[in-house]
């Protein structure tokens, strides 16, 4: 597939020109966040922000929020960046199916059906459950 | 900055260990005493690991300054008043809303045909959503009186005007051994769930007085 | 170049404003449709999302004990500003803003990034909900993002491009939801999940006081809610774009069909979606996993099947 990947990474010269229209995009939406905080601080009549504790439902919290917090699908991430890979070499070969036949259809779902008993063998494990 | 493991006049978690075998942050937080969908004046003081209470340990706030006599409701109002505050936890504003316009419409007694129909609508919906079983169902179940879903159901019957017998009062304690080890959400369920009243607790505990 | 893109064809200033300015649109649509549902609509159903952003302007702002100010504020604008670019290539007058070979790719990154802008504004605070829900929302992640790529390729697949103009294009003959529905279904609700909307509130959830933003205030929440509003009325008119023909109809003109579709799918969206409750990530993962991710690698099969035997071409 080197004329799709080709074609992926080095954009046409109308693609370049198509960029300004893009980043002037970003600029206006930008501007317009940064006339928004200055619209709020002209309008307002409280100028300083106050400063409250976080919610705690009705008491003072004992400590800050901020820790190690025990992500406990950690497993499911591994599992989710394994496809992860696997997708971005999805993307070019969805343009190519066409021109490469039979072969590709074969190949990629022979793939995910591989990486699928994996998942299954995860689930198997308990790993999609952590509460 | 730091005086003694504080940063900003305020503590930062402390470790402990946790049912993976790790030794990981283990925050302490209050849940309550005003939280939507909760009875006024629980506290709920857990360890939090992750998103999973290891430890809870449920009070009354100010249960003796309280007045001990709940206004007088019919059962049926205070059954859809509870489904109500049920639903906001559970995350379905649509059907809370129908819940609580039901019980205005039964409190007005202008229109209670009206409030009725509205009633068993919104009950039928709960009752019937395989969503809701799914979300919420097969947590809260130790012990008697059945998992959330159950007593959802329970509520669901009262609030469409059947009679429902009453089920023996669940002591703070019980409450605990339910959300020890339950996701931060499934708790907030497990205990809107349940028919918690500090007059109960406040009678109990003079009664051990006494 | 097949097309023109929207920039050489209204010059530049008129089509990038005229591309935020529809986002803008169709997130008050969003917001006025889901109050609709949930409050029940009236003549000033519409004004009341305009009604509260302003108030939002006007609210004093409020800060917690020593919150991560830099990554909270960043995480905030990040959220509009992600759903406003990811419309830069949702063909809204049968011309993207931006057209290139990897239109859904884009596509694809600003909703991904969402998942750092999103766990930043749980994190900012420094309080034990928003945290919460910050991880919950990397939880929720894990659960539609697959089913969504994979939606998304589907359609690329068909079209044998990855460009939304030529995926239109390819619909001429059958819209792709015919073929395809497991892929419009589930990118849809993917849609809702990564707005954290209707069952997929949970990392704003009520159960943890409102979660990611349970501690905003004044600007700052208004950029939140016009972000996630945004971003379901974008993926409304991307699944407009990719499954339902896009500007094709009969004797309307084309941009007037494409809106008329993006109405009725935001419609089908909040009606649905607000008669269920808040779906639990620690069920969804499991659900998105064993049940979506295999359905739609079947309709992705299926598809390329069909691509085989020439049906699309």
């Amino acid at each position: 597939m080197p004329f799709a990947a080709q074609s992926l990474l080095f954009p046409s010269e109308g693609e370049e020109s198509d960029m300004v229209a893009l980043l002037s995009m970003a600029a206006l939406i930008v501007a317009g966040i940064v006339g928004l905080y200055a619209l709020s601080a002209a309008l307002r009549t409280a100028r300083e922000p106050a400063v409250v504790l976080p919610y705690e439902s009705g008491l003072l919290p004992q400590q800050h929020a901020v820790s190690r917090y025990h992500a406990r699908w950690y497993a499911v991430t591994v599992l989710f960046l394994a496809f992860d890979m696997e997708m971005i070499f999805m993307y070019p070969w969805a343009v190519v199916v066409a021109d490469m036949g039979a072969t590709a259809v074969v190949e990629m779902f022979g793939f995910l059906a591989v990486l699928l008993v994996g998942v299954t063998y995860v689930w198997r494990e308990g790993a999609l459950r952590w509460t | 900055m730091h005086h003694g493991g504080e940063v900003a006049g305020l503590a930062m978690a402390s470790t402990g260990p946790d049912r993976d075998g790790l030794e990981l942050d283990v925050l302490k937080v209050a849940l309550g005493p005003v939280l939507p969908g909760w009875p006024t004046g629980l506290v709920l003081r857990a360890d939090l690991q992750g998103d999973v209470l290891t430890s809870a340990e449920l009070a009354w706030l100010d249960a003796d300054t309280r007045p001990a006599v709940e206004p007088d409701r019919a059962p049926q109002e205070a059954a859809l008043d509870r489904l109500a505050r049920f639903l906001d936890v559970a995350g379905w504003p649509t059907a809370a809303r129908d819940a609580r316009r039901a019980r205005n419409g039964m409190a007005e007694r202008a229109n209670r045909d009206e409030a009725q129909r509205l009633a068993e609508a919104v009950t039928r919906r709960v009752n019937r959503s395989r969503t809701l079983a799914w979300t919420a169902g097969g947590i809260g179940g130790r012990g008697s009186g059945g998992d959330v879903l159950d007593r959802v159901r329970r509520w669901c019957d009262m609030a469409s005007g059947q009679l429902v017998e009453d089920l023996p009062a669940t002591s703070l304690k019980d409450v605990a051994a339910l959300v020890e080890g339950a996701e931060i959400g499934s708790a907030r369920l497990i205990v809107a769930s349940l028919d918690l009243r500090p007059v109960q607790a406040a009678s109990a505990s003079e009664h051990v007085h006494a | 170049m097949p097309e023109q893109t929207l920039a050489e064809a209204w010059g530049l200033a008129p089509a990038v404003l005229g591309v935020v300015a529809v986002g803008l649109i169709l997130g008050l649509v969003v917001a006025a449709v889901d109050r609709a549902v949930v409050v029940g609509g009236t003549v000033g159903t519409v004004a009341a999302p305009l009604r509260d952003g302003a108030r939002l302007l006007f609210e004093q702002r409020r800060t917690t004990l020593a919150p991560d100010r830099l990554l909270w504020r960043l995480g905030c604008a990040a959220v509009p500003t992600l759903a406003l670019l990811s419309l830069a290539v949702v063909p809204v007058g049968g011309r993207t803003l931006w057209s290139t070979s990897a239109d859904l790719v884009w596509f694809n990154a600003m909703e991904a990034l969402l998942w750092a802008a999103v766990w930043l504004v749980g994190w900012g605070p420094n309080a034990v909900h928003a945290l919460t829900g910050g991880y919950r929302f990397l939880a929720q992640g894990l659960a539609y993002e697959l089913p969504l790529m994979f939606a998304l390729i589907t359609a690329g697949l068909a079209a044998g491009s990855l460009r939304t103009t030529d995926v239109v294009t390819a619909q001429e003959g059958l819209w792709f939801v015919v073929t395809m529905p497991v892929a419009f279904v589930v990118f849809v609700a993917s849609a809702a999940a990564f707005a954290f909307w209707g069952p997929f509130t949970a990392p704003a959830g009520p159960d943890i006081a409102g979660g990611v933003t349970s501690e905003l205030s004044g600007v700052d929440r208004l950029l939140v809610d016009l972000g996630r509003a945004v971003f379901l009325g974008a993926a409304a008119a991307m699944a407009t774009a990719l499954f339902l023909g896009g500007d094709a109809g009969p004797w309307l003109p084309g941009p007037v069909w494409f809106l008329l579709k993006t109405f009725a799918v935001v419609t089908a969206l909040v009606w649905v979606g607000r008669r269920v409750p808040v779906l639990r990530p620690d069920r969804t993962v499991e659900i998105g996993w064993m049940v979506l991710v295999p359905m739609t690698l079947l309709q992705a099969l299926v598809v390329a099947v069909l691509v085989l035997n020439g049906f699309y071409a």
